[in-house]
Protein backbone atom coordinates (compact mmCIF):
# COMPACT_ATOMS: atom_id res chain seq x y z
CA UNK A 1 0.00 0.00 0.00
CA UNK A 2 1.58 3.48 -0.83
CA UNK A 3 2.82 5.36 1.92
CA UNK A 4 0.32 7.97 3.49
CA UNK A 5 1.19 11.31 4.13
CA UNK A 6 1.51 13.52 7.03
CA UNK A 7 2.14 17.39 7.10
CA UNK A 8 5.77 18.30 8.49
CA UNK A 9 7.27 21.21 9.96
CA UNK A 10 5.93 24.49 11.60
CA UNK A 11 2.45 26.19 10.26
CA UNK A 12 2.64 28.66 7.42
CA UNK A 13 0.42 31.60 9.48
CA UNK A 14 1.43 31.01 12.46
CA UNK A 15 4.22 29.42 13.74
CA UNK A 16 6.78 30.84 12.17
CA UNK A 17 10.19 32.28 12.98
CA UNK A 18 8.69 35.92 14.21
CA UNK A 19 6.09 34.09 16.33
CA UNK A 20 8.53 31.64 17.79
CA UNK A 21 10.91 33.79 18.94
CA UNK A 22 8.23 36.39 20.64
CA UNK A 23 6.89 32.85 22.34
CA UNK A 24 10.40 32.65 23.44
CA UNK A 25 11.16 35.87 24.89
CA UNK A 26 7.77 35.33 26.76
CA UNK A 27 9.24 32.27 28.20
CA UNK A 28 12.32 34.01 28.71
CA UNK A 29 10.57 36.98 30.56
CA UNK A 30 8.56 34.99 32.83
CA UNK A 31 11.60 33.44 34.36
CA UNK A 32 13.51 36.90 34.38
CA UNK A 33 10.02 37.91 37.32
CA UNK A 34 9.84 34.89 38.84
CA UNK A 35 7.04 33.16 37.60
CA UNK A 36 7.06 29.51 36.38
CA UNK A 37 7.64 29.16 32.66
CA UNK A 38 6.98 26.38 30.37
CA UNK A 39 10.15 26.73 28.05
CA UNK A 40 8.75 24.31 25.66
CA UNK A 41 8.54 27.97 23.06
CA UNK A 42 12.83 27.89 24.02
CA UNK A 43 13.40 24.72 22.85
CA UNK A 44 10.80 25.01 19.75
CA UNK A 45 13.23 28.15 18.95
CA UNK A 46 16.20 26.65 19.30
CA UNK A 47 14.73 23.99 17.13
CA UNK A 48 14.05 26.09 14.32
CA UNK A 49 16.90 28.35 14.37
CA UNK A 50 19.12 24.70 13.75
CA UNK A 51 17.17 23.59 11.24
CA UNK A 52 17.25 27.01 9.21
CA UNK A 53 20.68 27.06 10.08
CA UNK A 54 22.88 24.05 9.47
CA UNK A 55 25.84 23.96 7.24
CA UNK A 56 26.33 26.77 4.66
CA UNK A 57 25.51 24.78 1.50
CA UNK A 58 21.88 24.82 3.08
CA UNK A 59 21.60 27.62 5.22
CA UNK A 60 18.34 28.99 4.67
CA UNK A 61 18.82 33.24 3.36
CA UNK A 62 15.85 34.71 5.25
CA UNK A 63 16.61 32.84 9.12
CA UNK A 64 20.26 33.76 8.37
CA UNK A 65 19.97 37.25 7.68
CA UNK A 66 17.65 37.61 10.75
CA UNK A 67 19.98 36.21 13.18
CA UNK A 68 22.57 38.29 11.94
CA UNK A 69 20.42 41.68 12.39
CA UNK A 70 19.02 40.27 15.97
CA UNK A 71 22.75 39.55 16.98
CA UNK A 72 23.88 43.38 15.83
CA UNK A 73 21.24 44.33 18.31
CA UNK A 74 22.26 42.10 21.02
CA UNK A 75 24.53 44.03 23.72
CA UNK A 76 28.13 41.94 23.67
CA UNK A 77 27.33 39.20 21.24
CA UNK A 78 29.91 38.83 18.59
CA UNK A 79 28.93 40.51 14.87
CA UNK A 80 29.32 38.15 11.75
CA UNK A 81 29.98 38.94 7.98
CA UNK A 82 30.01 35.87 6.88
CA UNK A 83 27.54 32.48 6.88
CA UNK A 84 30.37 30.68 8.63
CA UNK A 85 30.61 32.99 11.07
CA UNK A 86 27.16 33.61 11.92
CA UNK A 87 26.65 29.45 11.94
CA UNK A 88 29.08 29.44 14.61
CA UNK A 89 27.54 32.82 16.56
CA UNK A 90 24.15 31.37 15.95
CA UNK A 91 24.95 27.59 17.65
CA UNK A 92 26.00 29.32 20.09
CA UNK A 93 23.03 31.07 20.58
CA UNK A 94 21.36 27.72 20.06
CA UNK A 95 22.97 26.32 22.80
CA UNK A 96 22.12 28.74 25.08
CA UNK A 97 18.82 28.38 24.35
CA UNK A 98 19.00 25.13 24.67
CA UNK A 99 20.87 24.59 28.10
CA UNK A 100 17.95 27.05 29.44
CA UNK A 101 15.18 24.64 28.23
CA UNK A 102 16.50 21.54 29.73
CA UNK A 103 17.54 23.00 33.03
CA UNK A 104 14.62 25.16 33.34
CA UNK A 105 16.04 27.70 35.10
CA UNK A 106 18.94 30.73 34.05
CA UNK A 107 21.16 33.22 35.43
CA UNK A 108 19.25 37.16 35.75
CA UNK A 109 21.61 38.20 33.31
CA UNK A 110 21.37 35.07 30.76
CA UNK A 111 17.91 35.07 30.55
CA UNK A 112 17.74 38.81 29.81
CA UNK A 113 20.30 38.42 27.75
CA UNK A 114 18.67 35.82 26.05
CA UNK A 115 15.49 37.99 26.21
CA UNK A 116 16.79 40.70 24.21
CA UNK A 117 17.89 38.58 21.16
CA UNK A 118 14.65 37.07 21.12
CA UNK A 119 12.59 40.11 20.81
CA UNK A 120 15.51 41.07 18.36
CA UNK A 121 14.96 38.36 16.10
CA UNK A 122 11.06 38.53 16.46
CA UNK A 123 11.49 41.88 14.90
CA UNK A 124 14.09 41.24 11.99
CA UNK A 125 11.87 37.79 10.80
CA UNK A 126 9.06 40.39 11.17
CA UNK A 127 10.58 43.36 9.33
CA UNK A 128 11.92 40.79 6.45
CA UNK A 129 8.40 39.14 5.64
CA UNK A 130 7.53 42.45 4.35
CA UNK A 131 5.34 44.77 4.55
CA UNK A 132 2.00 42.99 5.89
CA UNK A 133 -0.18 45.52 3.38
CA UNK A 134 1.82 44.46 0.49
CA UNK A 135 1.11 41.02 1.39
CA UNK A 136 -1.34 39.01 -0.85
CA UNK A 137 -4.11 37.55 0.66
CA UNK A 138 -4.96 34.65 0.20
CA UNK A 139 -1.51 33.45 -0.15
CA UNK A 140 -1.32 30.96 -2.66
CA UNK A 141 -3.39 31.92 -5.67
CA UNK A 142 -3.93 30.15 -8.68
CA UNK B 1 -0.44 49.93 30.11
CA UNK B 2 -2.78 51.51 26.68
CA UNK B 3 -0.99 48.73 24.36
CA UNK B 4 -1.76 46.15 25.64
CA UNK B 5 -5.32 47.29 26.69
CA UNK B 6 -6.09 47.45 22.91
CA UNK B 7 -4.05 44.66 22.05
CA UNK B 8 -6.85 42.61 24.02
CA UNK B 9 -9.90 44.39 23.72
CA UNK B 10 -9.05 43.95 19.74
CA UNK B 11 -8.97 40.08 20.58
CA UNK B 12 -11.94 39.94 22.02
CA UNK B 13 -13.92 41.73 19.29
CA UNK B 14 -12.10 39.11 16.81
CA UNK B 15 -13.69 35.95 19.08
CA UNK B 16 -16.91 37.84 19.09
CA UNK B 17 -16.55 37.71 15.40
CA UNK B 18 -16.09 34.18 15.40
CA UNK B 19 -18.97 33.35 17.95
CA UNK B 20 -21.25 35.06 15.41
CA UNK B 21 -19.74 33.14 12.55
CA UNK B 22 -20.17 29.65 14.77
CA UNK B 23 -24.21 30.29 14.49
CA UNK B 24 -23.81 29.26 10.71
CA UNK B 25 -25.57 26.25 9.29
CA UNK B 26 -22.85 24.39 8.09
CA UNK B 27 -23.53 21.91 5.45
CA UNK B 28 -20.80 19.19 6.15
CA UNK B 29 -18.56 19.19 9.42
CA UNK B 30 -15.50 20.37 8.54
CA UNK B 31 -16.27 24.01 8.34
CA UNK B 32 -17.33 23.86 11.89
CA UNK B 33 -14.35 22.06 12.98
CA UNK B 34 -12.22 24.72 11.40
CA UNK B 35 -14.26 27.23 13.19
CA UNK B 36 -13.95 25.44 16.42
CA UNK B 37 -10.25 24.95 16.32
CA UNK B 38 -9.49 28.42 15.36
CA UNK B 39 -11.68 29.73 18.49
CA UNK B 40 -9.65 27.65 20.43
CA UNK B 41 -6.76 28.88 19.41
CA UNK B 42 -7.25 32.63 19.74
CA UNK B 43 -8.84 32.37 23.05
CA UNK B 44 -4.92 31.01 23.84
CA UNK B 45 -3.78 33.74 22.28
CA UNK B 46 -6.16 36.18 24.63
CA UNK B 47 -4.64 34.33 27.39
CA UNK B 48 -1.17 35.04 26.91
CA UNK B 49 -2.36 38.83 26.62
CA UNK B 50 -4.08 38.68 29.66
CA UNK B 51 -1.40 36.76 31.57
CA UNK B 52 1.33 39.74 31.20
CA UNK B 53 2.15 41.80 34.46
CA UNK B 54 3.33 45.14 35.55
CA UNK B 55 6.39 43.60 35.92
CA UNK B 56 6.79 41.98 32.24
CA UNK B 57 9.05 43.23 30.13
CA UNK B 58 7.60 46.24 27.75
CA UNK B 59 10.04 45.28 24.34
CA UNK B 60 8.51 41.58 25.21
CA UNK B 61 4.80 42.50 25.87
CA UNK B 62 4.97 45.25 22.54
CA UNK B 63 6.41 42.46 19.95
CA UNK B 64 3.98 40.11 21.10
CA UNK B 65 1.12 42.67 20.82
CA UNK B 66 2.47 43.20 17.10
CA UNK B 67 1.98 39.10 16.72
CA UNK B 68 -1.15 39.43 17.47
CA UNK B 69 -2.17 42.33 15.48
CA UNK B 70 -0.26 40.95 12.49
CA UNK B 71 -2.42 37.58 12.94
CA UNK B 72 -5.76 39.39 13.12
CA UNK B 73 -4.70 40.90 9.47
CA UNK B 74 -3.73 37.35 8.11
CA UNK B 75 -7.04 35.16 9.38
CA UNK B 76 -9.63 37.57 9.38
CA UNK B 77 -10.19 36.85 5.29
CA UNK B 78 -9.74 33.44 6.28
CA UNK B 79 -12.58 33.25 9.03
CA UNK B 80 -14.81 34.81 5.64
CA UNK B 81 -14.13 32.07 3.63
CA UNK B 82 -14.91 29.72 6.45
CA UNK B 83 -18.42 31.97 6.85
CA UNK B 84 -18.83 31.76 2.66
CA UNK B 85 -17.92 27.91 2.42
CA UNK B 86 -21.39 27.61 4.32
CA UNK B 87 -23.54 29.64 1.37
CA UNK B 88 -25.76 28.40 -1.19
CA UNK B 89 -23.85 29.56 -4.36
CA UNK B 90 -21.40 26.57 -3.24
CA UNK B 91 -21.58 23.74 -5.68
CA UNK B 92 -21.92 20.93 -2.73
CA UNK B 93 -22.04 18.52 -5.47
CA UNK B 94 -18.47 18.89 -6.28
CA UNK B 95 -17.70 18.35 -2.55
CA UNK B 96 -17.25 14.50 -2.14
CA UNK B 97 -15.52 13.75 -5.29
CA UNK B 98 -13.34 16.32 -4.85
CA UNK B 99 -12.57 15.33 -1.10
CA UNK B 100 -11.73 11.69 -2.15
CA UNK B 101 -9.62 13.02 -4.86
CA UNK B 102 -7.59 14.67 -2.34
CA UNK B 103 -7.72 11.55 -0.10
CA UNK B 104 -6.77 9.38 -3.13
CA UNK B 105 -3.30 11.88 -3.02
CA UNK B 106 -2.50 12.42 0.18
CA UNK B 107 -3.45 9.21 2.01
CA UNK B 108 -3.39 6.56 -0.45
CA UNK B 109 -5.58 3.72 0.58
CA UNK B 110 -7.17 5.23 3.33
CA UNK B 111 -11.33 4.99 3.58
CA UNK B 112 -12.90 8.30 3.64
CA UNK B 113 -13.96 7.04 7.30
CA UNK B 114 -10.98 7.45 8.53
CA UNK B 115 -9.02 9.81 6.80
CA UNK B 116 -7.53 12.81 8.65
CA UNK B 117 -7.64 15.47 5.45
CA UNK B 118 -10.51 18.11 6.13
CA UNK B 119 -11.87 19.99 3.24
CA UNK B 120 -13.59 23.00 3.02
CA UNK B 121 -14.44 24.62 -0.53
CA UNK B 122 -15.83 27.81 -0.60
CA UNK B 123 -17.08 30.18 -3.22
CA UNK B 124 -14.78 33.61 -3.28
CA UNK B 125 -15.14 37.21 -4.23
CA UNK B 126 -11.45 37.21 -5.70
CA UNK B 127 -11.29 36.15 -8.73
CA UNK B 128 -8.63 33.86 -8.51
CA UNK B 129 -9.00 30.00 -7.16
CA UNK B 130 -6.83 29.77 -4.11
CA UNK B 131 -5.69 28.26 -1.20
CA UNK B 132 -4.98 28.39 2.70
CA UNK B 133 -3.01 25.45 4.55
CA UNK B 134 -1.08 24.44 7.03
CA UNK B 135 -2.87 26.99 9.61
CA UNK B 136 -1.58 26.34 12.85
CA UNK B 137 -3.85 23.35 15.07
CA UNK B 138 -4.98 23.06 11.30
CA UNK B 139 -2.65 21.43 9.68
CA UNK B 140 -4.89 18.46 8.12
CA UNK B 141 -7.40 21.05 6.50
CA UNK B 142 -7.20 22.54 3.25
CA UNK B 143 -9.44 25.49 2.53
CA UNK B 144 -9.97 25.83 -1.21
CA UNK B 145 -11.56 28.84 -3.10
CA UNK B 146 -13.21 29.17 -6.00
CA UNK B 147 -14.17 32.58 -7.84
CA UNK B 148 -18.09 33.56 -6.95
CA UNK B 149 -19.05 33.67 -10.86
CA UNK B 150 -17.61 29.81 -11.99
CA UNK B 151 -17.97 28.11 -8.00
CA UNK B 152 -21.18 26.76 -9.56
CA UNK B 153 -19.25 25.90 -13.23
CA UNK B 154 -17.60 22.24 -12.80
CA UNK B 155 -15.62 22.36 -15.80
CA UNK B 156 -12.82 24.56 -13.68
CA UNK B 157 -12.84 21.50 -11.15
CA UNK B 158 -9.28 20.79 -12.76
CA UNK B 159 -8.00 24.21 -11.04
CA UNK B 160 -8.52 22.68 -7.67
CA UNK B 161 -6.05 19.68 -8.77
CA UNK B 162 -3.55 22.88 -8.97
CA UNK B 163 -4.76 24.02 -5.08
CA UNK B 164 -4.53 20.49 -3.47
CA UNK B 165 -0.94 20.32 -5.29
CA UNK B 166 -0.22 23.18 -2.75
CA UNK B 167 -1.13 20.92 -0.39
CA UNK B 168 1.02 17.86 -1.37
CA UNK B 169 4.30 20.20 -1.62
CA UNK B 170 3.80 20.88 1.72
CA UNK B 171 2.81 17.36 2.92
CA UNK B 172 6.02 16.41 0.87
CA UNK B 173 8.28 18.85 2.66
CA UNK B 174 9.49 20.14 -1.24
CA UNK B 175 10.21 23.02 -0.11
CA UNK B 176 12.70 22.24 1.89
CA UNK B 177 14.40 18.94 -0.44
CA UNK B 178 14.52 21.47 -3.33
CA UNK B 179 15.89 24.39 -1.40
CA UNK B 180 19.44 23.35 -1.79
CA UNK B 181 19.28 22.56 -5.81
CA UNK B 182 17.37 26.03 -6.11
CA UNK B 183 20.12 27.98 -3.78
CA UNK B 184 22.69 26.17 -5.93
CA UNK B 185 21.33 27.50 -9.15
CA UNK B 186 20.88 30.30 -8.39
CA UNK B 187 24.10 30.74 -7.11
CA UNK B 188 25.68 29.27 -10.35
CA UNK B 189 23.46 31.79 -12.03
CA UNK B 190 25.11 34.93 -10.34
CA UNK B 191 28.40 33.72 -11.15
CA UNK B 192 27.22 33.44 -14.52
CA UNK B 193 26.09 36.98 -14.90
CA UNK B 194 29.17 38.12 -12.03
CA UNK B 195 29.75 41.58 -13.98
CA UNK B 196 26.63 42.80 -13.72
CA UNK B 197 25.54 41.17 -10.35
CA UNK B 198 28.59 43.49 -9.37
CA UNK B 199 27.74 46.53 -11.48
CA UNK B 200 24.29 46.32 -9.45
CA UNK B 201 24.68 45.56 -6.00
CA UNK B 202 28.30 47.00 -5.92
CA UNK B 203 29.60 44.95 -2.73
CA UNK B 204 33.60 46.17 -2.40
CA UNK B 205 36.11 43.42 -2.95
CA UNK B 206 33.41 40.46 -3.16
CA UNK B 207 34.57 37.29 -5.40
CA UNK B 208 32.34 35.23 -6.94
CA UNK B 209 33.25 31.94 -5.00
CA UNK B 210 32.24 34.11 -1.24
CA UNK B 211 29.03 34.81 -2.80
CA UNK B 212 26.87 32.28 -0.59
CA UNK B 213 29.65 33.04 2.17
CA UNK B 214 29.25 36.52 2.89
CA UNK B 215 25.86 37.59 4.51
CA UNK B 216 26.03 41.38 2.90
CA UNK B 217 25.94 39.56 -0.69
CA UNK B 218 23.05 36.85 1.26
CA UNK B 219 21.14 39.36 1.84
CA UNK B 220 21.04 40.74 -1.77
CA UNK B 221 19.88 37.55 -3.47
CA UNK B 222 17.56 35.67 -0.95
CA UNK B 223 14.56 37.42 -2.54
CA UNK B 224 15.67 35.39 -6.04
CA UNK B 225 15.93 32.25 -3.97
CA UNK B 226 12.41 32.73 -2.48
CA UNK B 227 11.14 33.58 -5.83
CA UNK B 228 12.57 30.78 -7.53
CA UNK B 229 10.99 28.43 -4.89
CA UNK B 230 7.77 30.13 -5.08
CA UNK B 231 7.85 29.60 -8.75
CA UNK B 232 8.57 25.90 -8.48
CA UNK B 233 5.87 25.49 -6.08
CA UNK B 234 3.37 26.65 -8.77
CA UNK B 235 5.13 25.12 -11.79
CA UNK B 236 4.68 21.92 -9.61
CA UNK B 237 1.07 22.39 -9.20
CA UNK B 238 0.32 22.99 -12.30
CA UNK B 239 1.80 19.94 -13.30
CA UNK B 240 -0.26 17.89 -10.54
CA UNK B 241 -3.05 19.47 -11.85
CA UNK B 242 -1.92 18.48 -15.66
CA UNK B 243 -1.03 14.85 -14.56
CA UNK B 244 -4.47 14.27 -12.61
CA UNK B 245 -7.14 15.80 -14.43
CA UNK B 246 -5.27 15.95 -18.12
CA UNK B 247 -6.36 17.70 -21.19
CA UNK B 248 -9.27 19.75 -18.87
CA UNK B 249 -6.66 21.16 -16.81
CA UNK B 250 -5.58 23.13 -19.92
CA UNK B 251 -8.81 24.12 -21.17
CA UNK B 252 -9.86 25.47 -17.70
CA UNK B 253 -6.89 27.12 -17.16
CA UNK B 254 -7.29 28.81 -21.04
CA UNK B 255 -10.71 29.51 -19.94
CA UNK B 256 -9.75 31.37 -16.33
CA UNK B 257 -6.27 33.09 -17.23
CA UNK B 258 -6.30 33.59 -21.03
CA UNK B 259 -4.48 35.81 -22.02
CA UNK B 260 -2.89 36.89 -18.80
CA UNK B 261 -2.87 39.73 -16.86
CA UNK B 262 -0.28 41.43 -18.38
CA UNK B 263 2.52 42.36 -15.58
CA UNK B 264 4.51 40.07 -14.08
CA UNK B 265 4.68 38.55 -10.46
CA UNK B 266 7.72 37.75 -8.96
CA UNK B 267 5.97 34.52 -7.27
CA UNK B 268 4.79 33.16 -10.85
CA UNK B 269 6.94 32.17 -13.96
CA UNK B 270 5.98 34.43 -16.57
CA UNK B 271 2.82 33.32 -17.99
CA UNK B 272 4.05 32.34 -21.73
CA UNK B 273 6.87 30.29 -19.62
CA UNK B 274 4.71 29.16 -17.37
CA UNK B 275 2.23 27.32 -19.84
CA UNK B 276 4.82 26.88 -22.12
CA UNK B 277 6.07 24.79 -19.81
CA UNK B 278 2.87 22.70 -19.20
CA UNK B 279 3.10 22.36 -22.70
CA UNK B 280 6.62 20.77 -22.92
CA UNK B 281 5.81 18.12 -19.88
CA UNK B 282 2.49 17.46 -21.55
CA UNK B 283 3.17 14.05 -22.82
CA UNK B 284 5.47 12.87 -19.75
CA UNK B 285 2.59 12.90 -17.77
CA UNK B 286 0.09 11.35 -19.71
CA UNK B 287 -1.70 14.20 -21.48
CA UNK B 288 -1.87 15.72 -24.93
CA UNK B 289 -2.07 20.04 -25.43
CA UNK B 290 -4.35 21.54 -27.10
CA UNK B 291 -2.85 22.94 -30.72
CA UNK B 292 -1.73 26.31 -30.38
CA UNK B 293 -2.24 26.60 -26.72
CA UNK B 294 0.66 29.09 -26.08
CA UNK B 295 -0.61 31.50 -28.34
CA UNK B 296 -3.60 32.14 -26.30
CA UNK B 297 -1.10 33.76 -23.49
CA UNK B 298 0.58 37.24 -23.99
CA UNK B 299 3.85 37.68 -22.73
CA UNK B 300 3.86 39.63 -18.91
CA UNK B 301 5.76 42.93 -18.39
CA UNK B 302 8.06 43.46 -15.52
CA UNK B 303 6.67 46.36 -13.24
CA UNK B 304 9.33 47.27 -11.82
CA UNK B 305 12.48 49.56 -13.39
CA UNK B 306 14.78 49.07 -11.03
CA UNK B 307 17.51 47.11 -12.40
CA UNK B 308 18.22 45.15 -9.20
CA UNK B 309 14.90 43.77 -8.99
CA UNK B 310 14.93 42.70 -12.80
CA UNK B 311 18.14 41.20 -12.30
CA UNK B 312 17.20 39.29 -9.25
CA UNK B 313 13.57 37.81 -10.98
CA UNK B 314 15.92 37.25 -14.32
CA UNK B 315 17.93 34.82 -12.13
CA UNK B 316 14.99 33.40 -10.05
CA UNK B 317 13.53 32.91 -13.52
CA UNK B 318 17.04 30.82 -15.22
CA UNK B 319 17.51 29.01 -12.09
CA UNK B 320 13.79 27.74 -12.16
CA UNK B 321 14.88 26.26 -15.50
CA UNK B 322 16.81 24.00 -13.92
CA UNK B 323 14.75 22.35 -11.91
CA UNK B 324 12.10 21.84 -14.32
CA UNK B 325 12.98 18.00 -15.16
CA UNK B 326 13.17 17.27 -10.82
CA UNK B 327 9.36 19.10 -10.74
CA UNK B 328 8.28 16.90 -13.70
CA UNK B 329 9.80 13.47 -12.02
CA UNK B 330 8.00 14.45 -8.58
CA UNK B 331 4.83 14.71 -10.43
CA UNK B 332 4.91 11.49 -11.56
CA UNK B 333 5.87 10.29 -8.56
CA UNK B 334 3.26 11.39 -6.50
CA UNK B 335 0.86 9.74 -9.05
CA UNK B 336 2.61 6.54 -8.62
CA UNK B 337 2.25 6.90 -5.21
CA UNK B 338 -1.39 7.88 -5.19
CA UNK B 339 -4.45 5.73 -4.83
CA UNK B 340 -5.88 7.40 -8.15
CA UNK B 341 -7.34 5.62 -10.30
CA UNK B 342 -5.87 5.88 -14.25
CA UNK B 343 -8.30 8.09 -16.49
CA UNK B 344 -8.43 6.73 -20.38
CA UNK B 345 -9.96 7.82 -23.16
CA UNK B 346 -12.17 5.36 -24.04
CA UNK B 347 -14.21 5.95 -20.41
CA UNK B 348 -14.04 9.47 -21.15
CA UNK B 349 -16.13 8.93 -24.75
CA UNK B 350 -18.28 6.70 -22.93
CA UNK B 351 -19.44 9.59 -20.51
CA UNK B 352 -19.40 12.17 -23.82
CA UNK B 353 -21.76 9.86 -25.61
CA UNK B 354 -24.20 10.21 -22.41
CA UNK B 355 -23.48 13.80 -22.50
CA UNK B 356 -24.57 13.96 -26.05
CA UNK B 357 -27.82 12.70 -24.73
CA UNK B 358 -28.34 15.44 -22.17
CA UNK B 359 -27.94 12.61 -19.56
CA UNK B 360 -25.28 11.80 -16.70
CA UNK B 361 -22.92 8.85 -17.15
CA UNK B 362 -23.25 5.57 -14.52
CA UNK B 363 -19.91 3.78 -12.98
CA UNK B 364 -17.28 6.93 -14.13
CA UNK B 365 -13.87 5.56 -12.51
CA UNK B 366 -12.74 9.40 -11.85
CA UNK B 367 -13.94 12.64 -11.92
CA UNK B 368 -10.95 13.51 -14.39
CA UNK B 369 -12.58 11.60 -17.30
CA UNK B 370 -15.94 12.66 -16.36
CA UNK B 371 -14.19 16.68 -16.93
CA UNK B 372 -12.31 15.64 -19.74
CA UNK B 373 -15.47 14.48 -21.50
CA UNK B 374 -17.22 17.89 -20.48
CA UNK B 375 -14.86 19.78 -21.70
CA UNK B 376 -14.60 17.84 -25.33
CA UNK B 377 -18.92 18.59 -25.37
CA UNK B 378 -17.64 22.08 -24.90
CA UNK B 379 -15.20 22.06 -27.20
CA UNK B 380 -18.14 20.61 -29.98
CA UNK B 381 -19.32 22.61 -32.60
CA UNK B 382 -22.05 20.00 -32.81
CA UNK B 383 -23.15 19.01 -29.78
CA UNK B 384 -27.20 19.48 -28.93
CA UNK B 385 -27.09 20.88 -32.78
CA UNK B 386 -30.58 19.11 -33.15
CA UNK B 387 -32.12 21.02 -30.20
CA UNK B 388 -31.22 24.58 -31.17
CA UNK B 389 -32.92 26.24 -27.90
CA UNK B 390 -30.43 24.06 -26.00
CA UNK B 391 -27.59 24.54 -27.72
CA UNK B 392 -27.60 28.33 -26.95
CA UNK B 393 -27.50 27.38 -23.45
CA UNK B 394 -24.66 25.04 -23.96
CA UNK B 395 -22.47 26.24 -20.96
CA UNK B 396 -25.40 26.23 -18.54
CA UNK B 397 -27.02 22.70 -19.68
CA UNK B 398 -23.59 20.98 -19.19
CA UNK B 399 -22.86 22.33 -16.28
CA UNK B 400 -26.27 21.10 -14.41
CA UNK B 401 -25.40 17.30 -16.52
CA UNK B 402 -21.76 17.26 -14.65
CA UNK B 403 -23.40 18.53 -11.40
CA UNK B 404 -25.53 15.37 -11.72
CA UNK B 405 -22.82 13.40 -12.65
CA UNK B 406 -20.93 14.13 -9.90
CA UNK B 407 -23.59 13.41 -7.78
CA UNK B 408 -24.56 10.25 -9.17
CA UNK B 409 -20.57 9.60 -8.68
CA UNK B 410 -20.29 10.14 -5.29
CA UNK B 411 -23.71 8.49 -4.15
CA UNK B 412 -22.20 4.93 -6.33
CA UNK B 413 -19.13 5.49 -3.78
CA UNK B 414 -21.09 5.90 -0.61
CA UNK B 415 -23.57 2.58 -1.78
CA UNK B 416 -20.23 0.33 -2.85
CA UNK B 417 -18.76 1.41 0.70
Amino acid sequence: MSQVRTPPGPSRLDADLAALAAQAAIALDNLVIGRASDLTAVRNLADSVSAGLQSQATVDPTTAVAMQRALIQAPNAQHSTTVNELLANASEFVQRLVSVADEGQASDEEARWLRTVCVALSRSAVALSGPLYDRVSPPLTY
Amino acid sequence: MALLAYAQQRLRSFLGELDRAAESDFPYPDSRKALELLRAQFRAKLKQLEDFTADSDPNVVSQQCQITLRDLFLFLPFIGFIVRSTELRNAFEAFGPFLRLAVDVLEPGTKLANRKIQLVISSEWNYSPHMYDRIQNLDDFLFIGLPAPESGNPLLLPLAGHELGHAVWHYDDMRGSLQEPARAAIVDAIRGNWEEYIRIFAIENLKPDQIDNDLAALATWRLALNSCISQAEETFCDFLGLAIFGESYFYAFGYLLSPGLGSRSYRYPEIVTRVSHLVAVAKALGAEAPADFVKLFEKEVYASASAADRFLIEIADEALEKLIPELCERTLAVIKKSALATKSIEQTKLILDRFKRVAPAENCRTIADMLNAAWMAYNSNDLWSEYPSMQKRKLEVLKEVVLKNLEIFEIERIQSE
